[in-house]
């Protein structure tokens, strides 16, 4: 009990804690960031940054509940409920492209968390510890896609002491449709038991849906634009945008930066740049991507003219959302995520997506600790082995820099781009 | 036409000379602390053994894991590609190569143009490299080379359950404590190893024939226990830890 106190009461990291916790801090930023005006290409990330600035500021303001929830939980549901989104394993990989993530990664392990937990969630319960992330006013949990993130948004809601939902999202296995109905009362209910404390409203569903839709089709088109070759875009950018899709689709936000990444997509493919002219090898990137600085993409690209010419991660799996019906369509988009069920889904999306970029092999970035994607590792190479598309399963970390073993790492995808170039 | 494989591994440094694709030199040194200087001595030496002069050698190819640290190299190659197009070299009917160095385990699957199928790499652990039989061998008091003499004695080897490096050495210890006899501490070290490059092996799947490389292939317990777990005969080259250089300098002949 001593050990939770003084964790609680934990001061780290001195400097600068009390003006990282106030909105003011973000709001100023956001005034600064509104006289930024960067080169076109740049004004996605323009629009990302003020994003997060926004959400910061939003959830420290505290005008709207803060609710923590885990990545795939569809950011529409909490928009529409009129709360806060906000999704801790995502600031624990901001917080390793800062190269903070070591120190995060200490204080959970110093609160009993083991190293054998995923980097995502234990950066995630470091940051809790440090005291340094918006504090929840509840905890809504999703079993999609890992069981650790129901735990370390239990020892969350145990921390701040706020409520814990969880919402119960079946494998669509023997029948889909049946999975959908049972998904879309879980939600309505969901919704119904939340009321004191998010009264949702016709009105906010109507913009997110509308800003969700419009978004998706954005998004459609940057993934189209992407299927040219030479690549138009780099695949790690594109690994940092996902967070604009886990979390901001539903908001101008997310509207705005697709809207803004489509044209300068569509630009670059008009005016032949693309971002390696001597492209040789196009990559299809499964799973998320190390978010401390590396040297692995430049790598790929300046050695072996390696592009990422798409992820998994970044497919657009779902239909549009319903106003009429949006409980149901968005129990329909849960469930259409490919990483959600048997490994034979994500196998088959694999294969598909391989195809539709035109790939010369796969990676899968095969993260310490993660189950749900490293337990379908089997099928994934067999599926792909038996159409003769090469494979590679590369091991490391997306946030913990201290399990990156640069000469084993470079040594792995230096033999996987020979075998490639024959 | 004169060209020069460069393996720079994580305990010796290793050069093969190929003159018009013949073999005409080679040496091994100690790597140490600076890769630099013992890829110097490794080169003189072998040009020494070749009767040339450096400056013919016209193409070089680095390989290994301080392939990066040799400027002067025309082109750096991973040790999979080496070590696949080596054995296959020496025995162009190998499909597979099972190379255990110091600090690398690896299992490669060729084709029939010694070109690279697949391949399997241990992980971060020591278990199942050189490195955790040279370890072992201290904690024992014994060389590397009598090591598996020693395990050829043994009659009942002990079982070895931890595959962290150190927690096994502390295992040892233990044993020794116990009084057990040292060939059967020794015989279950092989074992330990053993297992783990069976489980690469089968992990990536075996295709005859196979050959053995690197430094631990020197070892006839480890190579006699693995053929056994994989009931087929492993090809041996005369010099396997000379094999990934010997790939290398191929290469550098290739493309010269």
């Amino acid at each position: 009990m001593n050990n939770i106190k003084e964790l609680m009461a934990s001061k780290l990291p001195p400097k600068g804690k009390k003006y990282l916790t106030r909105p003011s801090f973000y709001f100023l930023l956001k005034m600064l960031t509104a006289f930024w005006r960067p080169q076109k290409d740049r004004w996605p990330q323009k629009i990302s940054f003020s994003f997060y600035l926004d959400l910061l500021y939003r959830a420290y303001r505290k005008k709207h509940p803060v609710v923590w929830t885990n990545v795939y939980t569809p950011p529409e549901l909490i928009w529409a409920l009129g709360g806060t989104p906000f999704m801790p394993e995502i600031f624990a990989a901001v917080a390793a492209s800062l190269g903070l993530a070591p120190f995060f990664l200490k204080k959970a392990e110093q609160a009993w968390y083991s190293s054998d937990l995923c980097s995502f969630h234990r950066g995630a319960l470091g940051m809790m510890h440090s005291r340094l992330v918006p504090p929840p006013d509840l905890i809504l949990a999703t079993n999609q896609l890992c069981d650790g993130a129901i735990k370390f948004l239990e020892a969350a809601s145990a921390f701040y002491r706020c409520p814990f939902y969880l919402l119960h999202i079946p494998y669509p296995v023997t029948s889909p449709a049946q999975a959908q109905t049972w998904l879309a009362k879980e939600l309505a209910a969901l919704v119904r038991d939340l009321k004191p404390l998010l009264p949702v409203t016709p009105h906010t569903i109507n913009g997110v849906v509308n800003h969700s839709n419009q978004a998706r089709e954005y998004l459609l088109a940057v993934n189209r634009l992407r299927q040219q070759i030479p690549s138009p875009y780099r695949g790690r950018e594109a690994l940092s945008d996902v967070t604009m899709h886990l979390l901001a689709l539903g908001t101008t936000y997310g509207t705005t930066f697709y809207h803004h990444l489509a044209d300068n997509l569509s630009e670059r493919v008009k005016n032949k740049r693309p971002v390696l002219p001597q492209q040789k090898y196009r990559l299809l990137w499964l799973h998320f991507r190390p978010y401390y600085p590396n040297f692995l993409f430049d790598f790929l690209e300046e050695h072996y003219g390696a592009v990422i010419a798409f992820e998994e991660v970044n497919a657009v799996t779902w239909e549009k959302l319903s106003v009429a019906d949006f409980w149901f369509s968005l129990a329909a988009k849960i469930l259409s995520n490919p990483l959600w069920g048997q490994a034979g889904r994500r196998a088959a999306q694999a294969v598909s997506l391989a195809r539709l970029y035109q790939v010369h092999g796969v990676i899968h970035f095969a993260q310490g600790g993660c189950r749900q994607s490293n337990g379908g590792v089997f099928l994934l190479r067999e599926t792909l082995r038996n159409l003769k598309i090469p494979f590679l399963n590369l091991e490391g970390d997306c946030i913990d820099e201290r399990n990156f073993m640069a000469g084993q790492t470079m040594t792995r995808l230096e033999s996987f781009l020979e075998m490639l170039e024959g | 036409m004169i060209a020069a494989g460069i393996d720079v591994g994580s305990n010796t440094t290793k050069v093969v000379i190929l003159k018009n694709g013949e073999w005409v030199g080679d040496a091994l040194v100690l790597t140490g602390a600076d890769n630099r200087s013992s890829v110097e001595k490794a080169l003189a030496q072998a040009v020494k053994a070749a009767g040339i002069k450096q400056t013919e050698i016209t193409q070089y190819v680095a390989t290994g894991y301080g392939r990066i640290n040799i400027p002067f190299a025309d082109r750096k190659v991973t040790e999979i590609s080496c070590h696949g197009r080596g054995a296959h070299t020496v025995f162009p009917g190998t499909r597979t190569v099972i190379d255990v160095g110091g600090q690398d385990s690896k299992v490669i699957r060729v084709d029939a143009s010694g070109r690279v199928a697949d391949f399997i790499m241990n992980d971060k652990c020591a278990a199942g490299t050189g490195r955790f039989l040279e370890v072992m061998a201290r904690a024992l008091e014994i060389t590397l080379t009598e090591m598996a003499a020693v395990a050829g004695k043994s009659k009942n080897p002990v079982t070895i359950s931890n595959t962290c490096t150190v927690f096994a050495e502390s295992e040892v210890i233990s044993y020794l404590a116990q009084g057990l006899p040292k060939e059967d501490i020794i015989r279950g070290l092989h074992e330990a190893v053993v297992d783990r490059i069976e489980s690469m092996a089968l992990r990536l799947g075996i295709e005859p024939e196979v050959t053995m490389t690197g430094g631990v292939a020197l070892n006839t317990a480890i190579v006699t226990s693995l053929s056994k777990r994989l009931k087929l005969t492993i090809l041996l080259p005369p010099q396997p830890q000379l094999i990934g250089a010997y790939g290398a300098a191929l290469i550098a002949t290739n493309q010269a």
